[in-house]
């Protein structure tokens, strides 16, 4: 056993060579980024067929047995072939589920690559007809923009799981869910998004360090699992006090943010009268989205004088 | 100006641990052993040293980091100078050239790549950076910041009542360069992944000089101490610092209670051999560290004790007496935190009131989807995981952790072969190591047994490899116990 066990022990040490690449590799990316996060140089979004297919059971609740899928692109922007949109078909693959997928722009080659019990048609729309569900997993400009009306009316069950996460989210009669693809695949951390920073600055500009910010939420079309961005603009903005209906939630579980995005917006709120109530000096409504938009926030200074919510008070 | 204030801070803890180490004929050390203990307990003692007058009322502002810094370095500065004088001389371990440029490169290299970028991944800026920066601009661990969330318009803060030994030493280094900067501050909280190896020697010491190098050799060579799933997970595809989910250096807790532990288990090891009332004594400084970083700290304090009860329960008065200052010390130094601690609010994990038979029972009989409180219809949890017991899944994720030779290399075959001799069993510090993993590890499935998240949920975001790497040191030191003796007469 102890020559054994020196063998392993030995055979343990190879396994230095993986902390001894990664130091290198981290020393030469922080130098070639000049020791900042370069934005730039972060892996593109990637599929992950595993949580993709999961997620596709969840939203069509589970409904195993006749079912029809329809299918959208093959992969991300590594090519229209990557090998995940594969995996995720065959993770679609079940007895009794119909499967079909437009394969207008194929060539011959990825036609026959597909794989069996994957039905090829022509176009988005035959690719989408009668289908329970539709999963979007290409880039291509028909599928980013597509026909919303006529995709409902030839959709049985009209409900989207959108990869590219490129639709409007207020689509007539259509149920869709952006958002849980992008949890899968967001590309760098939420603090170092740019237009954030941007906002934060402005901010900081206008908000005195001692002041108290109220965020009002507006009504959210769907329930969210990210666009958390009062985190990062607390931490930013600190010592600023942010103040937000039900924080505990909000700040609490995925899960309970995304009961928090149906629940925090109540319509006969008088953002007025609780900025009164937590002494805030200022009300940031804002619009929580997967994506930081500018546009979905505005700053209204409550404090009275020359200034106070004068103009477009946002960004 | 930040960036000298991180290293000050450094340097104090540095010095604070020279001050409390026992001199070098009754605790042998190499030189190296003795730095990165003396650093690792500054960072248990400084957190400690300003919970203390906090908790009693007093404000965590400049003057008092000040105060607190400044003694650090005299009593550092008193001891070095008196150490020059006695000429105590140091054991250097029989490591060869090859061996200490290996661990050089890789202490030196954690350093540089947990300081390579600012704090940007998500715990280390929600649940750590945010409370240091409370603490550094209010001075209050009671602010309504960390105390309203609960309000109807509260204040945003995630996990309220996660300890604030990381998030102090933080805030002392802003105190100490007069600003926040997210990159320097992490500077007094850098050198975990480097000082683990030579803990496990300095634990190893008293088996053998042989086994203690295989030991720090064995350790630095496990790539969870530096990074997680790398190859897995993308490997350089995904080497964009912060969006890589498997980087553990920089402003977390989980390596730094793995230090703590490890050390506390290296130094009551020496102590009970020894007798050394001061080496139990900084077992229980160690131990009181890590109650200071994270949750789990608490759980595996309880741990470390009940496995020493149960498995070297008679082991002479001398053994026992330092067994029991390490406790006392270690109850007592985080007496302050744990009664602060109850008047945080429990947002979402209050394991206290988890852990009832009831709700045990009910998830060793039931399946998830019924029980899972925090949970609604339209969360993400698997429906095929949500229809699944949970022992079973528990039971999966755990064996695969021990197999998976990318974040462990065969650390975890070599701790279970060590386990396959019933000789070795009789030896009591072999019976209390071996309980105190074992004891860990059943500790976190109980924990995953009863939590309120999601287990699907949980297993993609670290978990359980953060919890093994609590119990890594415990488990090297082990298996330097089992083969070290074995090894050939330079490590190299």
């Amino acid at each position: 056993m102890p020559k054994t066990a020196a063998l392993l022990a030995r055979g343990h040490l190879v396994f230095a060579a993986i902390p001894a690449v990664f130091l290198l590799a981290t020393g030469f990316h922080a130098v070639r980024a000049g020791f900042v996060a370069d934005l730039g140089s972060f892996t593109p979004a990637r599929l992950s067929p595993r949580l993709t297919s999961e997620l596709i059971q969840v939203v069509s609740k589970g409904q195993r047995l006749r079912r029809t899928v329809g299918v959208w692109g093959l992969g991300d922007k590594y090519g229209d072939s990557d090998s995940g949109g594969y995996l995720v078909l065959n993770r679609l693959i079940q007895p009794g589920t119909r499967i079909q997928i437009d394969a207008s722009w194929m060539p011959e080659a990825l036609r026959r690559s597909l794989p069996k019990g994957v039905t090829p048609v022509e176009g988005p729309y035959a690719a989408a007809k009668g289908a329970d569900l539709l999963v979007i997993l290409g880039t291509r400009e028909e599928y980013r923009r597509p026909d919303l009306f006529h995709l409902a009316e030839v959709m049985k069950k009209r409900v989207l799981l959108d990869g590219r996460s490129g639709l409007d989210p207020g689509l007539p009669g259509l149920e869709l869910f952006p958002d849980l693809w992008v949890s899968t695949i967001r590309s760098w951390p939420s603090i170092l998004d740019p237009e954030l920073r941007g906002f934060v600055d402005e901010v900081a500009r206008r908000v005195p360090p001692d002041g108290s910010i109220l965020l009002v939420p507006r009504p959210s079309p769907l329930p969210l699992l990210l666009g958390r961005w009062f985190l990062p603009l607390n931490y930013l903005l600190f010592p600023r006090k942010l103040y937000l209906v039900d924080a505990a939630h909000a700040g609490g579980t995925n899960p309970e943010f995304r009961k928090w995005t149906l629940d925090a917006a109540d319509p006969k709120f008088d953002p007025r009268q609780a900025a009164r109530e937590v002494g805030a000096g200022w009300l940031l409504e804002c619009s929580l989205w997967i994506d930081f938009r500018p546009q979905d926030f505005a700053l209204k200074d409550l404090r009275g004088g020359p200034g106070a919510e004068s103009g477009p008070d946002s960004r | 100006m930040t960036f000298l204030g991180g290293c000050l801070v450094a340097a104090c803890c540095w010095l604070l641990g020279r001050a409390l180490l026992p001199s070098r004929d009754s605790l042998a050390r190499g030189l190296w052993e003795e730095q990165c203990l003396a650093w690792l307990l500054g960072a248990a003692a400084l957190p400690l040293a300003a919970m203390a007058p906090t908790w009693a009322g007093l404000r965590f502002d400049a003057p008092l980091a000040w105060t607190l810094l400044g003694l650090s370095a005299l009593a550092g500065g008193i001891r070095l100078r008196r150490d020059r004088r006695s000429g105590q001389a140091t054991s250097p371990l029989p490591l060869g050239r090859g061996a200490r440029v290996f661990l050089v490169f890789l202490g030196v290299g954690s350093v540089a790549a947990a300081l390579a970028f600012p704090l940007v991944q998500f715990d280390a800026l929600y649940h750590f950076a945010y409370k240091g920066k409370i603490l550094f601009y209010t001075g209050n661990p009671l602010d309504p910041a960390f105390t309203q969330p609960l309000a109807h318009y509260g204040r945003i803060i995630t996990h309220p009542n996660y300890p604030l030994g990381i998030p102090f030493l933080e805030a002392f280094a802003a105190h100490a360069g007069g600003a926040w900067d997210d990159r320097w501050v992490q500077i007094p909280a850098a050198f975990w992944a480097a000082c683990m190896p030579a803990l496990v020697a300095l634990g190893l010491r008293s088996v053998s000089p042989r086994a203690a190098a295989c030991g720090a050799l064995l350790m630095a060579a496990v790539p969870m101490l530096y990074v997680r799933n790398f190859f897995l997970t993308g490997g350089l595809g995904d080497l964009d610092v912060g969006a890589m989910n498997p980087l553990l250096l920089p402003g977390t807790g989980d390596l730094p209670l793995a230090c703590f532990l490890t050390a506390a288990c290296a130094l009551l090891l020496r102590a009970r051999r020894s007798g050394s009332l001061l080496a139990g004594g900084l077992a229980g400084l160690c131990l009181a560290g890590g109650v200071l970083t994270k949750n789990e700290g608490l759980g595996l304090f309880g741990v470390f004790f009940l496995a020493l009860l149960l498995g070297a329960p008679f082991c002479g008065r001398r053994a026992w007496k330092a067994t029991a200052l390490a406790g006392l010390v270690g109850i007592l130094l985080a007496a302050p935190w744990l009664e602060h601690r109850r008047a945080l609010p429990v947002i979402d994990e209050d394991y206290a009131h988890l852990f009832t038979l009831q709700r045990m029972e009910s998830f060793l009989t039931r399946p998830e989807e019924a029980l899972v409180t925090t949970l609604d219809a339209m969360q993400t949890a698997k429906k095929a995981e949500t229809r699944t017991m949970r022992l079973p899944l528990i039971g999966e994720n755990l064996g695969v952790e021990f197999v998976n030779v990318f974040n462990w290399g065969l650390l975890w075959i070599l701790f279970w072969a060590g386990l396959a001799n019933v000789r070795i069993l009789l030896d009591p510090e072999f019976r209390w190591l071996a309980l105190l993993v074992l004891g860990g590890l059943l500790l976190y499935a109980l924990i995953m047994l009863v939590t309120p998240w999601s287990l699907g949920r949980l297993f993609t975001t670290g978990i359980p490899e953060r919890l093994f790497l609590h119990l890594a040191g415990p488990a090297a030191i082990l298996i330097g116990m089992r083969f070290g003796p074995a090894a050939p007469e330079s490590a190299d």
